[in-house]
């Protein structure tokens, strides 16, 4: 298989190489070549086509070379812009995921606030307490660990029995 | 007999391809001698003397150019090759 495809490049190589044989004696003698007073070019024609050969040949591998070279650039550049666009993207969907989380967070915040608010103007024993963002978390978690996780409304907390020792029995003595 | 029948593959590809070279030579050889030797404007169908050896000498120029150039490509790919060889040995043997 790899033999065949070898050959093929081996063959369009060689084929390229005679084109171009072509298109340099064709030009090289347009160039050179105006007397025809002879039969055979003369010592400043011959030493034309030789310099003409050798420009051309220098033309040639410059031009591919520089042409092979644009086309890389220009292929890494598409790359990079592409990188680009798909590294933006990410960025702005991990954004959006914070944003959410954080939104959520405040969220649970500002329930656990009203709770500890409402548990705190119910009960006047629980007032007492000093009541930080932390202790109204738990409190929180073990007035929805005791209940069926409902928030209820104000003065309805007497009613839930409520898991703290010393509060329990004053609240209930207070409602009494 | 397989390395028989790839040069014969090879060397029908190679007779056509200089078949195909050779007409291609032949019309650039054309054109190139008429805008020498053939005037822009023409006063008879006929080709004067002139013209007509102007062709002649136009012709043997172009093969003998074609012939000179063809030598010197052949001399430049042999020193490509011979530099081609001397780094891969070089890469070889590093």
């Amino acid at each position: 298989m790899s033999n065949t495809l070898a050959n093929e490049t081996h063959q369009r190589g060689l084929k390229d190489f005679l084109q171009l044989y072509n298109t340099i004696t064709e030009y090289c003698f347009n160039k050179c070549i105006s007397k025809f007073n002879e039969r055979s070019p003369s010592n400043n024609e011959t030493s034309c086509v030789d310099i003409c050969t050798d420009n051309y040949v220098h033309f040639n591998q410059r031009f591919m070379f520089n042409f092979v070279d644009h086309q890389e650039r220009r292929k890494r550049e598409a790359e990079q812009v592409t990188a680009e666009a798909a590294a933006k993207e990410q960025e702005e969907k991990q954004k959006q995921l914070q944003q959410a989380a954080a939104a959520f967070a405040a969220g649970q915040e500002q329930a656990a606030a009203d709770m500890a608010a409402a548990s705190a103007s119910s009960s006047p024993v629980l007032a007492d307490l000093p009541l930080k963002t932390g202790q109204a978390m738990e409190l929180l978690e073990t007035l929805a660990g005791s209940s069926s996780g409902t928030v209820p409304p104000d003065n309805s907390l007497q009613n839930i029995p409520v898991s703290l020792a010393d509060p329990v029995q004053s609240v209930q003595e207070g409602a009494k | 007999m397989a390395q028989g029948e790839l040069s014969d593959a090879a060397m029908k590809f190679v007779n056509e391809l200089e078949m195909e070279m050779m007409v291609d030579m032949y019309n650039r050889m054309t054109v190139a001698c008429q805008k020498k030797c053939i005037p822009a404007k023409y006063k008879d169908p006929d080709l004067t003397k002139g013209e007509a050896v102007c062709i002649d000498r136009c012709v043997a120029k172009y093969l003998e150019v074609h012939d000179r150039i063809g030598k010197k490509l052949t001399a430049l790919s042999q020193q490509d090759e011979a530099t081609m060889k001397k780094l891969q040995q070089q890469a070889q043997g590093n």
